[in-house]
């Protein structure tokens, strides 16, 4: 072949090798949704993480819409305590749980932002009188039971529908580690060891994609993260705006606010945390289905509490994370570990469930209670006499919330599709507790319904 | 389906294990343009869901195949059978501020590839070949260089077995010496359903939104296969 002849070959050939791809090329979708964008009204309801990323999607897609909170901030369970000491200080969700969601994805994407890995910290145990690393008690068979269940969760066989306490008892799980085990499954999950479902938790176990390890951010509140990514969303929120009826009988879907201000959309979101829908906060023209109502009382959701605690000055080792108690309160831990503070003598007492509720029982005794907590745990009344605030916050008793983050009870299979599900192509869901995949109770799970909605939104349009 | 597989691949090396005969070695390089849906809708996913990033990810568009085989001749000097492996990569890269995350998909293929040598002619291809291919499919997402793991019972994401009819084309360019031979070709692959297990849950973080791993995959590639010849070969011309 000479070289005329190739390259009349190739004068046949390269043609033909680019018009089929060309024409496929055509066919492509160029994202997600093509350019397609929806004309009507959208209107959001609650103003957390879910709602406030919803609207940031559909504002990417110029869709018009506005977001109803009720209370007078936003970001919902994403709440910074400003002011205690010199960094901000997470009331609500604290962690970022694992490195493979929107969230993580959203943060680290952020310039000047650093992770704190929760790895590198030390944890102890108040055991046997005595308070102890959990890497000293590694051979400790008791403790490893425990290690090992948690790890586990998810390939355990439960055996039933029942509750952590339950199941613990039927295995002979020691009492040593009681309160341990409380902290590691209830008080985890948002609740305690006598309401949490451990057949629903090791189900959601099984569904969880986003990675082991968890991260603080360092010196930054994680409302930070949403005000410096999603500049765009906050001129759409009207804040102190209690949507307490929906009318969806017509075309257009009819809300009626607190001071009966009326407002019309043509789709909604609703994402307020579950109790507002299991209470009844908000009515329904027409009324939901019982199958939806009595989906909303299948998922806990109750007393959770955080008491910030601040000392003069830091009376436990420089390295450490959690520390897990003995009866009052199931974990502690030192936020800040990582971050450059130089006030940092900060502990939280993190209480969920029953255990929140004997605490919350105390009154005006509560810290007292707590430092005398600490006071037996490091020895010397060291808490007490060093102590110089609190600042306590319980998510039960916020009336726009009422309760720290859902949880599987037993009987509670099912539950959060069908809660979930939209109504008529008009009325979609958001939320934590929405959320079907096992990232339930978690920021990015919020996240993660909130785009399934606004898909769902897309896709009836 | 992993049974109908191995079933197959079995047949199509038996198959050519029969037709073994004097061969020579060749190589091929190719470029792939890719028509995958399902696997663009992850994607896509992605790239909504990260709408506050500046660097999208790109879809599974553009890739490239490499492979060695053997070619053995049939008596007749019209058909050949060209037994052999490759591999195919697509890749996609989106860094934003400390977030490095690539997905890519690498194929292992076990090619039979039956070829029917037809004319002369010397415009027009001259040679076909159908090829029905078992292939090993991996799915990979990387952040921050590091592989990521669904959950801790799960070190990489999973291969999952295919299988693609692919048909090629093209022409013979025999060197003046007749020491090798080269075969510029174009080629059309088809897979009836390809996996890329849990691929969409690694990319996304989670398996909320329903997408389909799955689905039907179209392949163009053009490229050239080159023969190191044998003399004996050389004399049959």
């Amino acid at each position: 072949m000479n070289r005329k002849e190739f390259l009349r070959l190739v004068s046949i050939g390269v043609p033909a090798g680019i018009l089929l791809p060309s024409f496929l090329e055509s066919c492509r979708k160029k994202e997600l949704f093509d350019g397609k964008t929806y004309g009507g009204k959208v209107i959001i309801i609650g103003g957390g993480a879910a709602g406030l990323y919803a609207a940031f999607l559909l504002l990417k897609h110029n869709v018009d819409v506005t977001i109803f909170e009720a209370q007078g901030r936003y970001g919902g369970r994403i709440f910074p305590l400003n002011g205690f000491s010199d960094f901000p200080i997470e009331l609500g969700a604290e962690e970022c749980h694992g490195q493979r969601s929107i969230w993580y994805d959203m943060i680290s994407s952020t310039p000047g932002i650093s992770f704190v890995d929760t790895e590198v910290e030390e944890d102890y145990i108040m055991i046997d009188g005595s308070l102890k690393s959990l890497s000293s008690l590694s051979s400790d068979p008791d403790i490893t039971a425990a290690n090992n269940l948690s790890d586990n969760l998810g390939t355990t066989n439960i055996g039933g529908d029942i509750t952590a306490d339950q199941y613990l008892q039927q295995n002979h799980y020691s009492n040593r580690t009681h309160t341990y085990l409380d902290a590691l499954f209830g008080n985890e999950w948002g609740t305690s060891n006598d309401r949490l479902g451990l057949q629903g938790a090791s189900d959601e176990d099984k569904l969880w994609t986003s990675g082991d390890v968890n991260f603080y951010l360092k010196n930054h509140s994680f409302l930070s993260i949403l005000e410096e990514k999603m500049p765009e969303v906050f001129a759409h929120i009207q804040l102190n705006t209690q949507i307490q009826n929906i009318d969806y009988s017509g075309s257009k879907i009819v809300l009626t606010d607190q001071v009966n201000n009326i407002y019309t959309a043509d789709k909604i979101i609703i994402t307020v945390p579950l109790p507002i829908l299991r209470d009844g906060d908000i009515t329904f023209v027409p009324p939901l289905d019982s199958v939806r109502t009595n989906a909303f009382s299948r998922i806990g959701m109750g007393s959770g509490l955080k008491v910030i605690l601040k000392f003069s000055t830091r009376f436990w080792a420089d390295n450490c994370g959690s520390i897990f108690g003995n009866g009052l309160v199931p974990e502690y831990w030192a936020p800040g570990v990582g971050g450059t503070s130089v006030e940092n003598n900060v502990l939280t007492a993190f209480v969920m469930g029953s255990y929140a509720e004997n605490l919350l029982a105390l009154g005006t005794g509560m810290v007292p209670a707590i430092l005398n907590d600490l006071d037996l745990m490091f020895g010397g009344g060291v808490a007490t006499a060093n102590f110089v605030a609190s600042h306590r916050w319980n998510w039960g008793m916020d009336a726009f919330t009422k309760g720290a983050y859902s949880f599987p009870i037993p009987g509670g299979s099912g539950a959060r599709e069908i809660i979930a599900s939209s109504i008529g192509n008009k009325i979609f869901f958001a939320g934590e507790a929405t959320h079907t995949a096992g990232h339930n109770s978690t920021v990015h799970g919020a996240m993660e319904t909130g785009l399934r909605a606004v898909e769902e939104l897309f896709k009836s349009a | 389906m992993k049974r109908k597989y191995s079933i197959l691949l079995f047949l199509l090396c038996s198959g050519n294990s029969v037709f073994c005969q004097i061969s020579h070695l060749n190589f091929s390089a190719s470029y792939v343009y890719q028509y995958a849906p399902a696997w663009d809708e992850i994607i896509q996913t992605y790239n909504f869901s990260r709408s506050f990033n500046s660097n999208e990810l790109n879809l599974f568009i553009n890739g490239f195949e490499v492979g060695g085989a053997w070619n053995v001749k049939i008596k007749s000097g019209k058909f050949e059978i060209n037994p052999g492996i490759s591999y195919q990569r697509f890749t996609t890269l989106a860094k934003n501020n400390d977030l490095r995350l690539r997905a890519s998909i690498n194929s292992y293929f076990f090619h039979s590839n039956f070829i029917w040598n037809f004319g002369q002619q010397k415009f027009w291809p001259n040679w076909l070949s159908l090829d029905p291919t078992f292939n090993l499919i991996n799915p990979s997402v990387r952040i921050n260089k590091k592989e990521i793991a669904l959950d801790q019972t799960k070190k990489y994401l999973e291969f999952g077995p295919a299988f693609r009819l692919g048909l090629e084309t093209g022409w013979i360019i025999v060197d003046s010496k007749h020491k090798s031979e080269w075969k510029p070709f174009i080629r059309v692959d088809w897979y009836p359903e390809a996996e890329l297990f849990d691929f969409g849950a690694a990319l996304n973080g989670s398996y909320i939104y329903n997408l389909k791993d799955f689905g039907p995959v179209l392949q163009f590639s053009a490229g050239v296969r080159y023969y190191f010849l044998k003399e004996s070969s050389v004399e049959k011309k």
